[in-house]
């Protein structure tokens, strides 16, 4: 028996125009995360999306599980394909639904006919299937107004549809389609409901951290890793700031009154966040405050701290108490993880008498005594990122794409490594233009390991050296994913090496566009067989220039490799 | 000696080298305790959650529902014994299969002792375990359910999807809890789908070390701990993890876990290329069902005791096990469960495979028994 899940859109039906863009983004969502489980074909009629699994043994449950919790969907359910035959439908309904049936009290049919050309008409349908069912489940009784069960049959225009359970979806927006923010993220119950409630809005999170070794332990860190990890499940990739932020604390401890200590701690946090924020065009920063929950909460304190804020905060917590908040975090799964007790940033040096009531000018005057500035700017500079993929661990890691090491530094780690473990290496490159192969061959012992370097840089020879199909290129564009992919797909195959590494993208300073801006730049690499396509926000370099593009994009690839081959 | 033929994979296996390895690594590289709050301690910790990560990614489960014990014995009188502190003060039955291992089974018949009621449902006539029959012994006062997934004396494939579905929609309070240990690695072992609350895994049975196993506990499910103490394991199972052991058994988990299906079909292969060559020999009948785990093959020499015929298995360097091994050649009534009695369970072996198991290692078992027969008196 054929089974497929069928997907129901919320709002993002009530839109107008722009439906269209949302409709793609909650697809491209849906298959994004449902890559990890096998094939699936999509497709849309109908206002109803199905999802048919293509592989033999994909475990549905964990497909509905997954689809339940994408934002965007108002309801789903597993259905049973029949064919378009009523005897069939009803033999199908039988074996399908005998296990919510037999023992189930009372039931209701409901018919959907959407292809005119069936015979029977709805009501018809549910009627004669009705009868049927009560012939064949002896213990069910027809309710219309109250069923505890209610089988839905759908007559599309390919096949029939028979369902019985429908799930609620998880609502809300496409996550993407609101924009992105930055997440202030500490480790407690509340900064996680907060991210997942925006996320909810459709909005792309980011998140920041900030730790104060010794103060702070790498379990606490691995704490707040974990809770992003949890968090991808709904909000799909989570871009990871980690700050180091010891020696600040440790200067508003020393220069600042006590009782200040915890505004002026948020105050700095704020102003970091916001400089992460421009960076990674995040528009807004979501906290996880409560009004009235800790001493730095309040209207007052709170009030201090956005007077250092430039852009919006948005607090979806403020009027919640801490019981709801937690009911959300056992909801997402947060809870047991937050509640696990290790010291997090916010709990150091904390005041024994904190400022209830704060007044700015008194704060701002505190602040005021010490420089902060040099060391707010070391912190920003210093801060790590990692990313943390739906369904997967952190998958790029780099220590911030301005702080990338020089491409001939990191082609002589990587070059020397290759050699050690006998690895060879090829690369097809668009806009880098033979720069990786060039900084390969500058390592003296790289005709050990280098096999091909070849620069397909007009869409001509992508297809015919590489075989990247025409209509790839047509459908997807040549600065793309899927061109990258199938770019090293071919190179794989010319080359043959253990290695392969493609290049396409946009290095500026024409081309680009709102959707792909300068710095798009798709690296595809098939590393002993595993294949993937990175897209390193290179936009967000501060040095936009062609040559530091190129240059960063090749320093990336090659921190790639060698983050594969270290297996760190 | 100068073969062996080990064809005793469902009382142990040889621990592979990717589980050997591990070990020795955890113990040279991963010395710390997982308590310890400095890095050597955050090490072994990380180490211990790799391990974690694969197991549960193994049976479908979220990470921080699976808990380390010593092994599935432990996981078993956890299970029980957990459950039955948590639930058993309104709910005093407890429902399990005729044909559990002695873990279990001694286990319930000390729970009887203290006052609880344990149902145990035998196969019917037919040798076969019915969902309906399990469903039929539970009612409002029963707090768990226990049933192995493959009996470790027949390979018989008990119907816990079907059972534990079918109880958890009649009686939703019911805990279901299974005996994974013959299945893991062998048959494809999903907690949702199997529709288990709980589930023992063993690691010695997946070619990694002995003293380590686990039992999954479903997120929400109360099980009070058996032993108390440092509140290892989030409490459920107090001792400082044996990290090394912890670590073979993820190592193996994860080098198996990927060809679960193929070992199958080959094990198939090779168990029908077996009772090809030995249906031939006189007074040899199998007692494993047709559609069993192809990795267990009971057979009976009728007319010969199998604890002579494998000591004469042994001296042609062919290694097998009568009975359980748990029981070192007690019959423990479980084959009698199965109909299995008589000349016919005094002379049952059980022959048990694993994936490195070969065709010139079954003819020479073959030959073995042929030879046996003629020579073996009594």
């Amino acid at each position: 028996m054929k089974e497929i899940v069928l997907v129901k859109f919320g709002e993002i039906v009530l839109k107008g125009l722009n439906k269209k863009s949302f409709e793609d983004l909650l697809t491209k969502n849906i298959k994004r995360r449902l890559k990890s489980l096998g094939q699936f074909k999509l497709t849309s009629a109908q206002s109803t999306t199905y999802i048919t699994p293509l592989d033999e043994d994909i475990d549905l449950g964990e497909v509905v599980d997954r689809v339940s919790k994408i934002f965007g969907i108002a309801a789903l359910c597993r259905a049973c394909v029949c064919e378009k035959n009523f005897d069939d439908i009803c033999e199908k309904s039988y074996e399908y639904l005998d296990d919510v049936l037999s023992c189930a009290k009372t039931f209701k049919v409901n018919a959907k006919r959407s292809d005119k050309a069936f015979p029977m008409k709805s009501p018809e349908i549910c009627m004669e299937l009705g009868a049927k069912l009560l012939e064949k489940f002896p213990n069910l009784t027809v309710d219309v107004k109250n069923p505890e069960v209610t089988v839905t049959v759908e007559i599309r225009d390919e096949n029939a549809f028979v369902h019985a359970e429908k799930i609620k979806g998880a609502g809300g927006l496409p996550v993407g389609s609101s924009g992105k923010a930055l997440l202030l993220l500490s480790g407690g119950i509340d900064s996680p409901v907060a991210g997942w409630m925006m996320a909810k809005r459709g909005v792309h999170i980011a998140a920041i951290h900030y730790v104060s070794p010794p103060y702070t332990s790498d379990r606490a860190q691995l704490k707040v890793e974990q809770l992003c990890q949890k968090l991808t499940d709904w909000c799909g990739s989570i871009a990871f700031f980690c700050v180091p932020f010891t020696e600040l604390q440790e200067a508003i401890k020393d220069h600042c009154p006590e009782e200040y200590f915890t505004i002026i701690m948020r105050r700095l946090m704020m102003e970091i966040a916001q400089r992460i924020a421009a960076k990674d065009k995040c528009l807004a920063l979501i906290t996880g405050e409560s009004v009235g929950q800790v001493a730095s909460q309040t209207m007052a304190a709170i009030s201090c701290t956005d007077a250092v804020c430039r852009i919006p905060v948005f607090r979806p917590c403020i009027g919640m108490d801490k019981t709801e908040i937690i009911e959300i975090s056992r909801k997402i799964d947060t809870f047991e993880t937050s509640t696990l007790p290790y010291e997090d940033c916010c709990t150091v040096f904390t005041p024994r008498h904190p400022k209830v009531r704060p007044n700015l000018s008194d704060i701002e005057k505190a602040q005021n005594s010490f420089d902060f500035e040099p060391l707010i700017q070391k912190a920003v500079e210093n801060t790590e990122l990692k990313v943390f993929s739906d369904g997967g661990e952190a998958v790029a890691e780099n220590a911030g794409i301005n702080n990338l090491s020089t491409p001939e530094r990191m082609a002589e780690k990587t070059v020397k490594l290759l050699i050690e473990k006998g690895i060879t290496i090829s690369t097809a490159e668009s806009c880098t233009g033979g720069l990786i192969s060039e900084k390969i061959t500058s390592v003296s012992g790289a005709s050990a390991v280098f096999e091909l370097g070849i620069c397909t840089y007009s869409e001509r020879i992508k297809s015919e050296f590489l075989g990247v199909p025409a209509e790839t290129i047509e459908k997807y564009g040549v600065v793309s994913e899927e061109t990258a992919l199938s770019m090293v797909q071919g190179l794989k195959k010319c080359s043959g090496a253990d290695i392969c590494v493609s290049v396409t993208g946009i290095a500026g300073p024409s081309g680009g566009t709102e959707k792909q801006p300068v710095g798009t730049v798709y690296i595809g690499f098939d590393i002993c067989g595993r294949q993937s396509v990175h897209l390193p926000d290179l936009w967000n370099l501060a040095d936009k220039s062609r040559e530091n593009i190129r240059r960063s994009a090749a320093a990336y690839a090659f921190a790639v490799i060698e983050k594969e081959l270290t297996g760190r | 000696m100068s073969i062996l033929v080990y064809l005793d994979n469902a009382a142990t296996t040889k621990p592979c080298t990717e589980a050997v390895n591990a070990v020795t690594a955890a113990m040279t590289e991963h010395f710390g305790n997982p308590s310890s709050l400095h890095r050597a301690g955050l090490d072994a910790q990380l180490a211990v959650d790799g391990a974690r990560k694969i197991i549960a990614d193994s049976i479908g489960a979220d990470v921080n529902s699976v808990y380390f014990t010593s092994g599935a014995t432990e996981s078993n009188n956890l299970a029980l014994r957990g459950i039955s502190a948590a639930y058993g003060k309104k709910c005093r039955k407890i429902v399990i299969s005729a044909v559990e291992h002695a873990s279990v089974e001694e286990t319930a018949a000390d729970l009887e002792k203290k006052g609880f009621e344990i149902v145990r449902v035998s196969p019917r006539e037919d040798g076969r375990l019915y969902a309906a029959d399990f469903v039929n012994a539970c009612d409002e006062n029963t707090c768990m359910i226990s049933m192995m997934y493959v009996n470790n004396e027949t390979g018989y494939i008990l119907p816990v999807k079907e059972t534990f579905t079918a109880v958890k929609r009649r009686y939703p309070h019911i805990i279901t809890h299974s005996d994974c240990v013959q299945a893991y690695m062998k048959l494809p072992v999903k907690v949702n789908t199997l529709c288990a609350d709980l589930v023992s895994l063993s690691g010695h049975k997946i070619h990694a070390a002995k003293g380590v196993g686990v039992l999954y506990i479903k997120k929400g499910v109360r099980v009070l701990p058996v032993v108390t103490g440092g509140k290892q394991e989030k409490g459920i199972r107090s001792g400082t993890e044996s990290v090394p052991l912890i670590c073979g058994m993820g190592a193996a988990a994860e080098k198996l876990c990927p060809t679960i299906k193929e070992r199958y079909e080959r094990l198939s292969q090779l168990k029908a290329y077996m009772l090809d060559k030995i249906s031939g020999i006189e007074n040899v009948v199998v007692n494993s069902p047709e559609d069993a785990s192809p990795y267990v093959v009971n057979i009976s020499v009728v007319g010969k005791r199998s604890e002579i015929m494998l000591h004469f298995l042994e001296s042609k360097g062919i290694y097998v096990s009568s009975g359980s091994a748990c029981s070192k050649g007690q019959q423990s009534g479980v084959p009698a469960q199965f109909g299995i009695t008589g000349k016919r369970a005094d002379g049952a072996l059980r022959i048990s495979m694993s994936a490195e198991t070969d065709e010139n290692e079954i003819d020479l078992l073959a030959d073995a028994l042929a030879e046996g027969v003629e020579k073996v008196r009594g």
